[in-house]
């Protein structure tokens, strides 16, 4: 019997390989409501996430349209030589589903940048780009995390300077095993963080490089020896992933012990970032282009940037405080302390829209401040905010 | 009460001195241990004197307690003697009190510079890393060798 050829075989193959590639079957970016494209580090991924969902809910609807190649993409899609989105990024529809929409194939422009770390932690990086803004959002903290299998409670700064800075000659037990030490690379902001903090330049990390928040995770997750594996990440995955994962204690230069950045291990307080015991911390960073008044100066971007930044006001289809609490970050009206620049010296802050009471209640469930359904309170000096007797 | 000029280093060793004994043993840690300062406030506090307290947490080791803390008040502004030069390094020359060290060697003054904020009084666990056990290239000085 003869044989059949196999030229029909591959053809088909090569076929359905091509029909089956996700650039084959995502849709078009441009067809997309209104869309609003950014860039910049996977920590805020879950954030936009929550964002896009809501903003694709408008009666009039935008698309948030996101690409997470790294933390200072974000600045690097901003300069003279702007970095342009290429391949696929996610968008959300109003029930929160995540999709994968196609860039053009020239590349597109980033409307908004977004990382953990200001511009200047990024390489080639010298100062803000012109007609660049620099916005500030919710904080982000940056995490230490094992397998919850790990007996492992804290780590000190000195102790991440062997781990990541040696590696396995680093003799840090348990951590002595290069395959289970995780990183990421230069352009990842909790690489910058970690790198600040414990005194290692971001591109002499030792270890394997997850490339992203998500695979750090799941990388220290899943390793075969969970006593050796530590990996770090920003809080907001950390926390979403508590059943595989565990955030450890840190305990920076000058602490007399570690904390974690919530006052126990099964909370979601953020107590200690809020105070000032837990150090690694910082505000998340948006970049637009901006026109002479310092405001981005697309008005669509205006008004996204400015969720972040209070100055698009909250409504109740978008509601910005809650959504970012939920999300696992700390608007800075919750914040009790507060630093300029990154791991800045830490400063006593009051903010003027306190929302301690209402940061409790939504991230923990509950709150022992007084509610204020009727809006006003019986406690001379506390003021009513978003439902409760704040201290002021 | 006389405030008597004090580096943060000699703070921190002063911490470091009257913190909690109970240190994790090599390799795996002793637990969370908890820095009871009984009214520890976490909230933020206003000139009116309100504090918004978390709770007790669960006490799983050695429990030292610091007394109670002074009710701070939160400057609107940043203090005027925040002097830390280095950018992460808390190790910089700033006045404190050690009135404000307390028996239980964390800092029980309204806190004002970055190593007083991190050794604040809390209520809050803590879980102590030892450089000295478990890091063995730690220089005998406690310095940092260089990378290779």
């Amino acid at each position: 019997m003869a044989r059949r050829p196999k030229t029909p075989w591959i053809a088909r193959t090569a076929l359905a390989a091509l029909l089956l590639t996700p650039t084959a079957w995502a849709v078009d970016c441009n067809t997309l409501p209104a869309p609003i494209y950014g860039t910049g580090g996977s920590a805020q991924k879950p954030l936009f996430a929550r964002f896009g969902a809501r903003l694709a809910g408008l009666p009039t609807p935008r698309t948030v349209i996101y690409s997470s190649p790294g933390a200072c993409f974000g600045i690097n899609a901003f300069t003279a030589t702007p970095t342009r989105m290429t391949g696929n990024a996610s968008y959300w529809s109003a029930a929160g589903v995540e999709a994968t929409c196609a860039l053009p194939v020239a590349g597109q422009l980033a409307d908004f940048g977004s990382m953990g770390n200001t511009a200047l932690q990024c390489a080639g990086i010298t100062a803000l780009p012109a007609g660049v803004g620099d916005f500030e959002g919710p904080v982000t903290t940056w995490n230490f995390f094992v397998p919850v299998a790990s007996s492992q409670q804290s780590i000190s700064s000195a102790a991440a300077y062997f781990v990541y800075g040696f590696g396995s000659t680093g003799n840090v037990s348990p951590w002595t095993n290069d395959a289970l030490i995780i990183r990421r690379d230069e352009n990842s902001a909790a690489q910058i963080f970690v790198g600040l903090a414990a005194g290692i330049p971001p591109s002499r990390f030792r270890g394997v490089d997850a490339m992203t928040n998500a695979r750090s995770i799941s990388l220290v997750a899943m390793a075969t020896t969970a006593e050796a594996a530590i990996g770090f990440a920003s809080g907001e995955n950390v926390d979403a992933n508590r059943a595989t994962v565990r955030t450890l204690a840190y305990q920076h230069t000058g602490q007399t012990c570690g904390y974690r950045p919530d006052s126990t291990a099964t909370s979601f307080d953020k107590a200690n970032v809020r105070d000032g015991h837990y150090w690694l911390w910082s505000s998340t960073h948006l970049f637009a282009r901006v026109g002479a008044d310092g405001r981005p100066s697309d008005p669509a971007v205006r008004e996204f940037v400015g969720y972040f930044t209070g100055a698009t006001p909250e409504t109740a289809a978008v509601p910005t405080t809650e959504l970012e609490i939920r999300n696992g970050n700390i608007p800075r009206c919750a914040m009790q302390v507060w630093r300029d620049g990154d791991l800045g010296p830490l400063y006593s802050q009051a903010p003027a829209d306190n929302c301690a009471c209402y940061f409790d209640f939504i991230a923990t469930g509950s709150t022992t401040c007084t509610p204020c359904p009727a809006g006003t309170c019986a406690t001379p000096g506390q003021a009513c905010r978003r439902g409760y007797c704040e201290a002021y | 009460m006389r405030a008597l000029p004090l580096t943060l280093g000699a703070l921190a060793l002063a911490l470091s001195l009257g913190c909690d004994s109970t240190e994790e043993a090599q390799p795996s840690d002793s637990g969370p241990i908890v820095r009871d300062v009984g009214t520890a406030d976490t909230g933020a506090v206003a000139d009116t004197g309100a504090v918004t307290d978390t709770g007790s947490t669960t006490d799983t080791g050695a429990v030292t307690d610091a007394g109670t803390t002074d009710v701070p008040t939160v400057d609107a502004q940043a203090p005027a003697d925040v002097t830390d030069a280095a950018t992460t390094d808390v190790a910089a020359d700033v006045p404190a009190d050690v009135n404000c060290v307390s028996d239980g060697g964390c800092y029980a003054c309204a806190p004002s510079t970055t190593a007083q904020f991190l050794n604040h009084c809390t209520s809050a666990a803590c879980a102590p890393f030892n450089n000295a056990l478990r890091l063995p290239l730690l220089l005998a000085d406690g310095g940092l060798p260089p990378l290779p």
